[in-house]
């Protein structure tokens, strides 16, 4: 009777922990990582590729919620080969010595028209606390990502301070992924 | 009434007193030229890295006799009866020391900067097949004269009854004259100087007898080899000079047209673009290949001295260019190299300094419509032409390193460097003794009333700068074209390029306003 009872109590607490804790994981479909920034009062859109995320994910689960993501810094395009070959060097994402740029969720929590990330990202070495906030979309089996979020190329050593170059790049991200797993 | 008299001799005393102030001249803090720590600042290394420069050192210097600097007066293009007159009447001139007196204030400077800009490192008696002989000049080399005036040399009276003409001053590489006759002074100069010595040697080649052929042929050699042979550089350019003849350096001397030159320290055959030396305050560094830094007036008085041309003098690996068989320097003021007996006086190089910064661009006659140049400003940042010709100098003032040189990590230091090469020909900048390894960017402001474009002048205007054609191989250049080539790909800096024709001819007139 006592040996059911702790089965019993066992499966309950198995049952009741996958509920809480369990979370939604995700296989990423596609990806799309655009930027803009400011150069000479001309925006210059650009992008990077190379994505590879791992995401667990429940909107109604959020404290073992979590994502990383990396992106390639040599993929950097902003419509100018010279440019990007320019970026590519050491004075603004060094993509030899530091290939990645990666994005690693510490914290995620409900917001009014949303969620918010409270994230480390790692840009030429740098690693910086961000706040990446986003809002998630779920139809059947697929959801979709999209996140916002502003950073200062000099707290990265990406190039120096400029008359025409903005300090200040903003970044959009798109994710549309396909649930795996319950 | 005393009250009034000790007024009155008050109010004399305050005029005495502020007219003595305002006679007093100016004192001035001038830079001290041959400074052989500042020296080694300012001088960037070689591409290589591995050669040693060693430049002449200061008690070689100082024991140079100093320059004089007398007035002079313009060669003018007159017919023969009329320059005889001429010529008649500077003869009577008395001569005019113009560093006899210190100048009295920055005016006076500026102004006397202009005399040494003008300043020939050559004099020779005038005479009559002079007079001919230049005017043959124009004629075959195609010298773009002004109105009735041969901008690029003068006449100098230096003692009484005797005429010299003077050449190798600073205005003979640096003076442009414009389709409409126009002269400015400080542009990208017009003297074919190089095509110009083609012709004269090529003439004289005609009339060498065949016994004297070897002599001749190694002659010009021998002096090709002390302007531009760079004996560390294994590379075609130079390996070319250990054998080259006359007759191909007639040829090479033939094709550089106005606006280009082959500099001495540089590649034979291959020009250099002549700099505009209006604005030159701002730029940071000197030279094409950005040689020399530019901090300050001193910097700028240096490079003058270097350039004018004392360089010659520099030991390169223990190649001394124009030394005794390039190995041993001479005791100073007994070089054989033009410009190497005598130097400029501190205050002639200090004058030069300020009026080289006081240099003021002509008046801009291009008028295009707002909506025109609206355009083409925003295609000037779209097709990122901003990020190296940044305003509001047009020009980041950095070096962009050329393809085949990597910056070792103490230039990023050092030196202002824009880490990304346009992919242009690097062999100005690899394989000369000038080479470091860097283009200097240059400044877009002046771009109106210059050109050929391009490290060597290939182009010679903006709408064939920005033609896609210049890439390919069978491209005719429409500057500067090598001897023997029929066609070339001037490659590189490919912005602009894929631009439609109207956003093209908005950009052109865009640039064409700066």
């Amino acid at each position: 009777m006592k040996i059911r009872y702790v089965i019993f109590c066992s499966v309950i607490l198995t049952f009741i922990s996958n509920w809480v804790f369990a979370q939604d994981s995700w296989r990423v479909d596609s990806t799309r990582v655009v930027f803009h920034i400011s150069n000479a009062g001309l925006d210059v859109e650009g992008t990077i590729d190379g994505i590879t995320c791992n995401i667990k994910f429940s909107k109604n689960k959020l404290v073992k919620s979590f994502f990383t993501a990396t992106a390639k810094s040599e993929t950097i395009q902003t419509g100018i080969k010279l440019r990007d070959k320019h970026l590519k060097k050491v004075d603004y994402f060094d993509a030899e010595n530091h290939p990645t740029i990666k994005i690693t969720s510490k914290q995620i929590t409900k917001t009014k028209n949303g969620f918010d990330s409270n994230c480390s990202i790692t840009i030429k070495g740098q690693t910086k606390d961000i706040n990446i906030p986003f809002t998630f979309k779920q139809t059947d089996n697929k959801g979709e990502f999209e996140g916002f979020f502003s950073l200062n190329r000099l707290d990265f050593g990406l190039g120096e301070k400029s008359i025409i170059l903005s300090d200040t790049v903003e970044i959009k991200i798109w994710i549309v992924a396909t649930i795996v797993t319950n | 009434m005393k009250y009034s008299r000790l007024a009155l001799l008050g109010l004399f005393i305050c005029i005495l007193f502020i007219l003595g102030f305002q006679l007093k001249p100016d004192t001035f803090e001038i830079p001290k030229t041959w400074d052989i720590s500042e020296i080694k600042k300012f001088m960037l290394p070689t591409a290589d890295g591995s050669t040693v420069v060693t430049t002449i050192s200061e008690e070689y210097y100082y024991k140079l006799p100093e320059m004089k600097v007398y007035k002079s007066y313009p060669v003018r293009l007159l017919d023969i009866e009329a320059n005889r007159k001429y010529i008649d009447s500077l003869k009577l001139l008395n001569p005019v020391d113009y560093f006899q007196d210190e100048p009295k204030n920055e005016e006076d400077l500026i102004r006397l900067g202009e005399e040494v800009f003008s300043a020939p490192l050559i004099l020779f008696d005038y005479s009559d097949d002079f007079f001919k002989g230049l005017n043959g000049e124009i004629k075959a080399a195609e010298i773009p004269v002004s109105k009735n005036v041969f901008p690029y040399y003068t006449y100098v009276v230096d003692e009484k009854l005797k005429l010299k003409v003077g050449i190798f001053s600073c205005a003979m590489c640096h003076t442009r004259v414009m389709n409409n006759g126009q002269t400015i002074k400080g542009a990208q100069g017009t003297f074919p100087m190089d095509r110009r010595d083609g012709f004269n040697a090529e003439n004289q080649f005609k009339s060498v007898s065949k016994e004297n052929l070897q002599q001749f042929n190694e002659g010009m050699r021998k002096g090709r080899m002390s302007l531009q042979k760079a004996p560390w550089v294994n590379h075609s350019s130079q390996l070319e000079l250990d054998t080259i003849n006359a007759a191909r350096i007639i040829a090479y001397l033939k094709a550089i047209p106005p606006g280009v030159m082959i500099r001495h320290g540089s590649n034979f055959n291959q020009p250099a673009n002549i700099p505009d030396l209006i604005g030159i305050k701002d730029r940071k560094y000197l030279d094409f290949t950005g040689l020399m830094m530019h901090r300050n007036v001193g910097d700028l008085m240096r490079y003058a001295a270097f350039n004018q041309t004392l360089d010659m003098l520099n030991s390169y690996n223990g190649f001394i260019p124009a030394g005794i068989d390039f190995k041993t320097l001479q005791e100073p003021g007994k070089a054989r190299f033009v410009g190497t007996q005598k130097r400029y006086s501190e205050m002639q190089l200090f004058a030069l300094g300020k009026y080289l910064y006081n240099l003021k661009p002509p008046t801009n006659p291009n008028k295009f419509p707002d909506e025109l140049l609206k355009k083409g400003e925003l295609l000037f940042k779209r097709e990122g032409c901003v990020t190296c010709h940044t305003p509001p100098l047009y020009t980041n003032n950095k070096l962009t390193p050329v393809d085949g040189f990597t910056p070792p990590a103490s230039h990023y230091d050092s030196y202002d460097i824009f880490d990304i090469s346009v992919e242009t020909n690097p062999e100005l900048a690899l394989y000369t003794r000038r080479g470091t390894g860097y283009y200097k960017v240059p400044s877009l402001l002046g771009v109106w009333y210059r050109g050929p474009f391009g490290h060597s002048g290939n182009v010679a205007t903006l709408e064939d700068w920005l033609d896609k054609r210049r890439l390919r191989d069978d491209y005719v250049p429409t500057g500067f074209k090598p001897a023997f080539a029929k066609s070339m790909a001037v490659k590189g800096h490919e912005f602009g390029l894929d631009i439609t024709k109207v956003e093209k001819e908005a950009l052109i007139a865009f640039l064409k306003t700066l």
